[in-house]
């Protein structure tokens, strides 16, 4: 995690000004019981559309894009995604966002979710693909009014597993720092650095698996749901603990509540029963619906 | 004899407060938490010395006791510049980096008793007045790094100690568990000190943004324990 022996920011041959930035900003404000857009900001490889047939119940969903096609080293996003007074957001992207390998460079991802009073909004890319030698750092910060709701599902798999591809070296870092009414009320923290391969192999962290999701929901009854989700992940709850837990074939999975706030980690061997971890998930958390772009 | 006496005070460091704060007797209630280290041994992932000194190892390398580690370190840094806004922000930082309930409650429950039990005994101007500084609750490794730098204990030493203090309650918690005999739980606190003299100085030096790690399955584990049927420990 602390030993680094591989190519570092100073071995950058492309220039700054050659690598690619994209901004995004969405506002989003209630009207009339619905949720429309208000001020949008596009800059670079940053897009955003608002599919028509996407839109469910009083909720505006946006569907992000990089023309990009994926984080080359030294790429820099950056969004910030803002759910107004009483609105109701939901937001994905258009695909798996990839993370290339990198000549030496960091990729830079930062993102800003901001859910004001009486507000919803949901924050459910989909998986973070991190190709072999990919140096990536990214930075997730919210502020949730008191009364509002946050749901974050970021799920990343490591290297293409599809092919067979492992993430053995390179860079990942995430930072995800929540706060509450002004107040830091979760924070959480992934350091994965030099000998990738060797650490995911390791009994207490992955234990030889790529894919990984942490959800969080932030919201006043976010605690109420515990044992629903319990169920929904095939966990022994609450007073049935004595049953033994049937969790599928590749997944390992913990849920857990607290002030205020229900937290799930999702461990699989691969996207797919990732995937269909986080939909039995979010189907007991009442988002009726994945985005329907997931279903493309 | 003819050899001059070895000197037993003045060069060395004076150490003794660690040993006081970090033994298993100090009262922040540490034998009762386990760090989810209970499930793993319900699972069998914990079955022998060998495992367990692979799990000790992980969390010392890459879970929650290397990133008290670091939280210890910037508290006392902050504390020792007696720069107030950076406290602050170490405090709320560290109350705030738990995976799980069970996690945060073991960090929370035993931060205030130390600062409870070390405010009583080895009072400190800071120490008092770090309710005014930051009014939420204290994580255990800010609470040691505060108490230390209001002390003047050098924190390299600091680090070291809380970390063993740690990979010894684990590997206790384990020798009920499993069980082990207390042979092969002295050669697990033994393998463990290697490990200890290599991450610590790495543990000093990490910067804020960079705090965390990546023991997944360890957080899983104390998500688990939650609902694990019978427990001895309250994590």
């Amino acid at each position: 995690m602390f030993a680094t022996a591989l190519p570092s920011d100073a071995a950058t041959t492309i220039p700054v000004e050659r690598r690619g930035q994209g901004r995004l900003r969405v506002e989003a404000q209630a009207l009339d019981g619905r949720t429309v857009r208000g001020r949008i900001e596009e800059e670079g490889f940053a897009r955003v559309r608002f599919p028509r047939s996407g839109r469910r119940g009083s909720a505006l969903e946006a569907v992000m894009i990089n023309t990009g096609g994926g984080l080359a080293g030294g790429d820099a996003s950056q969004s910030c995604l803002v759910a107004g007074r009483d609105a109701q957001l939901v937001v994905t992207t258009q695909a798996a966002e990839k993370i290339y390998r990198s000549d030496g460079a960091t990729s830079h991802i930062e993102v800003e979710l901001i859910a004001e009073t009486g507000a919803s909004l949901h924050w459910m890319p989909q998986a973070t693909i991190v190709f072999d030698g990919a140096r990536v750092e990214r930075s997730i910060v919210a502020e949730v009014a008191p009364d509002a709701r946050l749901l974050l599902v970021e799920p990343i798999i490591l290297g293409r597993t599809a092919r067979g591809e492992r993430l053995s070296y390179g860079s990942l870092r995430d930072r995800w720092r929540i706060r509450r009414g002004g107040r830091l009320v979760y924070a959480d923290g992934l350091q994965l650095d030099g000998d990738i391969a060797a650490t995911l192999d390791r009994p207490a962290t992955a234990g030889g698996w790529a894919a990984f999701a942490t959800l969080l929901l932030v919201a006043p009854d976010a605690e109420t749901r515990l044992d629903a989700v319990r169920g929904a992940l095939g966990l022994a709850a609450g007073e049935d603990a004595f049953l033994p837990a049937e969790l599928p074939d590749g997944l390992d999975a913990g849920a857990s509540a607290w002030d205020g706030m229900l937290s799930v980690r999702l461990l699989a061997r691969d996207g797919a029963p990732l995937e269909s971890a986080i939909r039995r998930v979010l189907a007991v958390l009442g988002v009726g619906e994945v985005p329907r772009i997931w279903h493309s | 004899m003819s050899e001059a006496p070895v000197a037993l005070s003045g060069a060395s460091p004076d150490l003794l407060a660690l040993f006081v704060w970090l033994s298993p007797a100090y009262p922040v209630g540490a034998f009762a938490y386990s760090h989810g280290l209970e499930w793993a041994v319900e699972t069998q992932e914990v079955s022998d010395l060998a495992s367990l000194t692979g799990w000790v190892d992980d969390l010392l390398r890459h879970g929650g006791p290397f990133a008290d580690a670091v939280l210890l370190a910037h508290a006392f840094e902050a504390a020792r510049e007696g720069n107030d806004a950076r406290l602050r922000d170490v405090l709320e930082l560290a109350a705030a980096f738990a995976p799980s309930r069970e996690r945060q409650m073991e960090t929370l429950n035993q931060g205030e008793a130390f600062l409870a039990a070390t405010r009583a005994a080895w009072p400190a101007p800071l120490l008092e007045r770090l309710p005014a500084l930051w009014d939420g609750r204290v994580a255990y490794p800010t609470a040691v790094g505060v108490a230390a730098a209001a002390h003047g204990l050098p924190l390299a030493a600091t680090v070291s100690a809380f970390l063993n203090a740690v990979a010894a309650n684990l590997i206790s918690a384990a020798v009920r568990l499993v069980p082990l005999g207390q042979t092969d739980g002295n050669r697990a606190l033994a393998a463990t000190l290697a490990i200890i003299r290599e991450v610590a100085p790495h543990a000093a030096e990490m910067p804020l943004d960079r705090l965390g790690g990546a023991a997944l399955k360890s957080d899983i584990a104390s998500m688990r324990h939650e609902t694990q049927y019978t427990r001895l420990f309250r994590s």
